[in-house]
């Protein structure tokens, strides 16, 4: 068996053990003590004895010791690997494992406390670490779980004001900061506008720590004073739309030591938030755009619907008020016209109109012909701001336009650009107004003109015409008529439409015109007419498709020659109201290719008497009817007024034909009456007895007075007709007119004119229908004179 | 009338019919005439039907010849489909429309070009 080792002595083991050994009274007075401790703890055995372990326990373990080890080891005898803490002479500390174990001392003597201590400085520090890293991990998942709450809420919201409530609530939770303030970065004051009701408004040149993160784009950290402070910027894509503070009171402040981790999460917190205010901003963005234009459309076909510049003006500013203004004043002054204003609305404090000063107005002019449209503002005298806009179209400012932008529910949406939009369509509208005007008043002027005529005079014949625009249409048709004499013995009647609207329309109507005259008085007959119409259409693009009817009427015979290029048909009305529509030679529009061009005319002899009428084919196309039923419907109504004095005819078959106000497209009429028979005409010889021959012409003259006065009841504006008639040795009169009869106002006149003419005249026929019509005759020469 | 399509185009007997739909007057038929002119090829032939046609004005007959002028001349035969008891085919007989080029409907005009 091996030697021991000469150290391996009781003492020796007791001393060099490799855990300290302390041997204490029950009240803890320290007895005897082994060198390993007093290596452990860096003090001398004399300094140790008889001292109680209690005093060089740490401030911790002594409470441990006194109120959990003593009283455990009474009861139990022992204690097993309790964690306590000395303090080592150095006044560092030592971290030890104890157990120890109360042993009663023989008979008498004092019981004894064995004590050993195992240095555990490495095992504690592990220990801490652990715990170290498992609150670090707790608060990693805490913060983890606060971001993605804080994503989550960013998501919902809808207004960037609501940015702050979950930046708060983070700045709460994640760093236990007292207060967080957000603020917004405002582009147009250069500067941070605070969420929070008492924040005050931070210029982006302000030294604080806010606008410096702002400037910097980075976290900011600041101790001032009243406390400490650490911003973060709220970014998106490197644009800073705001900063968050979250700010920590003096008495915090010796705590506030955050870590890399921590200052990280207040970075990711300002780029959340930060997107979020980028998506609003994009959304809110989208929403005043989606405004914008959907105003602006309802805004532009308004005024197209509208008609005049004067008008759109007037609907302009009552579609301005109260969407995008509580006042809109529109002052035109073009050039050379007189000076305009249209205000809406017309009540309330503005009624009065503002004026805009010189100044301003010489502003607005300087600045508005070209470029973009800017605004001016104007300060009323009782401190109402208004904004001046120009009104300017093709290099020229036609006026201005006022805003009184107020409390309006639409303010959010509307901006300087929305604004100078709005100016430069409403200028370009009331521009394009106005020169759609003076347009129409050129194209009327020209129509007026080549329609207006010297319809030759001559007693065999007489003619009406008629003109009615379309309702709807702004624009002149192409429609035209002409009546002009052929020859001494004939006249030439056209009626045609050019296709089309407009001054274009107009001027191809009039070089038609013209040519119609040009080649009926060169040419023989309507289908020599057509055919070089046909010729001269190819030769000049804007006629193609016109159709013409176009008449001769030989006045002495009554011979009738005419031509339909395409055109609705005559209507010849014979005496006694028998209506024929003339459907002979008919063929196809002036360089139609998908119609007939074989040009003829056809010839009819027409009585006295007859009426012949010609119109385009706005009297007789309506939308829904059948074009024959039209066409039916108006040889009743002619047949109907066959009677109708030629001067309210045409009237009274537009009204007859186009009820209301009148129809889609323009309409031209024209009636030509041929005379009934040669007119009377007698030489009296001076001699009294030949009174006799003129008893007609009084009797004729007396139921034109009854005609006058029972008639029309002295209307002078209306007409009675007489046709006189010689056949042989007879003399018949017709006096018709288009009155209601009336009796006789007084007993002493009832009659007596008819009496009168009664004696006067051989045969007296009284026709009362429509009007009343008087035939009286009366036989000349041998085998008259009864009475 | 204004935003819906007037012109609708299929096949039928190897031709290209083109129905035009409601009123042509002054405010459609330039529209018309543009929509048929980039909507029919004219390879074969070409038949316009205007059972459907509610009106025609002067300005919707200056768009149907110059619709068969465009067609005849790219060599395509071309038919009208108006049947006598349609809306316009007393306006199209007013007119002097060429009896040759006129069908009473879809099917005779096909068969009138059969090839």
């Amino acid at each position: 068996m091996p030697a021991e080792p000469p150290e391996d002595s009781a003492e020796d083991l007791y001393d060099s053990a490799p855990c300290g050994y302390l041997s204490l009274r029950p009240d803890g007075t320290i007895v005897r003590v082994n060198r390993t401790f007093l290596d452990l703890t860096g003090y001398s055995r004399d300094e140790l004895t008889g001292r109680r372990v209690q005093e060089i326990y740490a401030a911790g373990s002594r409470i441990f010791h006194e109120t959990h080890v003593a009283p455990l080891l009474h009861i139990q005898g022992e204690v097993r690997e309790i964690a306590a803490e000395f303090r080592r002479a150095d006044g560092t500390r030592l971290d030890a494992l104890v157990n120890a174990l109360l042993r009663d001392g023989p008979a008498g003597a004092p019981a004894t406390v064995r004590m050993t201590v195992f240095d555990a400085t490495t095992r504690r520090t592990y220990e801490r670490e652990l715990l170290a890293e498992r609150r670090r991990a707790e608060r990693n998942a805490t913060r983890v779980r606060l971001l993605q709450e804080l994503v989550v809420s960013c998501a919902a919201i809808e207004h960037a004001e609501q940015i702050a409530g979950p930046i708060v609530q983070i700045g709460g939770e994640a760093f236990a900061a007292p207060r967080t303030g957000v603020w917004l970065l405002d582009p147009a004051e250069a500067a941070l506008r605070p969420l929070h009701p008492d924040g005050d408004l931070v210029s982006l040149d302000d030294l604080g720590p806010e606008a410096r993160a702002a400037a910097r784009l980075e976290v900011v950290r600041h101790t001032g004073e009243d406390g400490a402070r650490i911003v973060a910027p709220l970014l998106a894509d490197l644009r800073v739309l705001g900063v968050v503070s979250f700010m920590f009171t003096a008495d915090c402040t010796a705590e506030l030591s955050f870590d890399d981790d921590e200052i990280e999460l207040m970075r990711t917190i300002g780029r959340q938030a930060g997107q979020a205010l980028d998506r609003i901003r994009l959304l809110e963005e989208t929403t005043r755009r989606a405004w914008q234009s959907g105003f602006l459309a309802r805004l532009s076909r308004n005024l197209d619907e509208t008609v005049g510049c004067n008008g759109r003006a007037r609907r302009l500013v009552e579609l301005l008020v109260p969407d995008v203004a509580e006042y809109a004043q529109i002052d035109l002054a073009p050039a050379g016209e007189p000076a305009w204003r249209a205000a809406a609305p017309a009540d309330g404090r503005d009624a009065a109109g503002w004026t805009i000063p010189h100044d301003v107005l010489a502003t607005v002019h300087a600045a508005g012909r070209a470029g973009p449209v800017i605004a001016v503002p104007l300060i009323s005298t009782d401190g109402r701001r208004a904004t001046v806009l120009p009104l300017r179209a093709r290099n020229t400012v036609l006026g201005t336009l006022l805003l009184v932008a107020g409390d309006v529910a639409a303010a959010g949406n509307i901006g300087p650009e929305f604004l100078a939009d709005l100016a430069d369509r409403a200028g370009l509208s009331l521009d394009n107004a106005r020169l759609a005007e003076r347009d129409r008043e050129v194209a009327h002027t020209l129509q007026r003109s080549l329609l207006a005529g010297q319809w030759p005079k001559d007693p065999r014949y007489r003619v009406v015409t008629a003109y009615r625009p379309a309702v709807h249409s702004l624009e002149v048709g192409g429609d035209w008529y002409d009546v002009f004499a052929t020859s001494g013995e004939s006249v030439g009647i056209v009626v045609g439409d050019v296709v089309g609207r407009g001054l274009h329309a107009a001027s191809a109507m009039g070089q038609l015109r013209s040519a119609v005259r040009a080649l009926a008085t060169a040419r023989d007959g309507p289908a020599e007419v057509l055919r070089h119409m046909d010729d001269f259409v190819a030769s000049f693009a804007a006629g193609q498709m016109t159709t013409l009817a176009y008449a001769e009427l030989a006045l002495d015979t009554g011979k009738l020659r005419y031509a339909c290029a395409g055109h609705p048909p005559p209507l010849l009305v014979q005496p006694g109201g028998v209506p024929s529509f003339l459907w002979g030679a008919r063929s196809g529009p002036l360089g139609a290719t998908a119609a007939g061009r074989g040009r003829s005319e056809a010839a009819l002899t027409v009585p006295r008497g007859s009426r012949l009428l010609m119109y385009t084919d706005g009297l007789v196309e309506q939308r829904g009817e059948r074009l024959h039923q039209r066409l039916d419907r108006l040889a009743a109504l002619a047949a109907e007024h066959w009677q109708t004095p030629l001067a309210s005819l045409a009237g009274t078959l537009s009204d007859g034909m186009l009820p209301g106000e009148g129809g889609h497209d323009d309409m031209c009429l024209l009636a030509l009456d041929y005379a009934d028979a040669p007119p009377f005409r007698a030489d009296v010889p001076a001699r009294m007895s030949e009174l006799a021959g003129l008893r007609a012409v009084l009797a004729t003259a007396e139921a034109v007075a009854n005609s006058i006065e029972h008639g029309y009841g002295l209307d002078a504006s209306r007409t009675v007709n007489v046709l006189a008639q010689v056949d042989g040795d007879v003399v018949a009169v017709r006096i018709a007119d288009a009155g209601q009869w009336r009796p006789p106002r007084s007993a002493l006149q009832r009659g007596r004119g008819l009496a009168l003419i009664g004696r006067l005249m051989d045969d007296l026929v009284i026709d009362r229908g429509s009007g009343t019509t008087v035939l009286i005759r009366r036989r000349f020469g041998e085998q008259a004179g009864r009475r | 009338m204004s935003g819906e399509r007037q012109v609708r185009v299929y096949t039928a007997g190897g031709c290209e019919v083109v129905q035009l739909l409601g009123e042509i007057d002054h405010a459609t038929a330039p529209l018309v005439e543009r929509d048929v002119l980039v909507s029919v090829r004219a390879n074969t032939g070409v038949v316009l039907d205007l059972t459907e046609t509610t009106f025609l004005d002067s300005a919707g007959l200056l768009c149907l010849d110059r619709v068969v002028t465009a067609f005849s001349d790219r060599g395509a035969p071309v038919r009208v489909a108006a049947p006598a008891e349609g809306m316009v085919r007393f306006t199209l007989d007013l007119i002097g429309f060429l009896p040759d080029l006129l069908a009473e409907d879809v099917d005779s005009a096909v068969a009138a070009m059969a090839f």
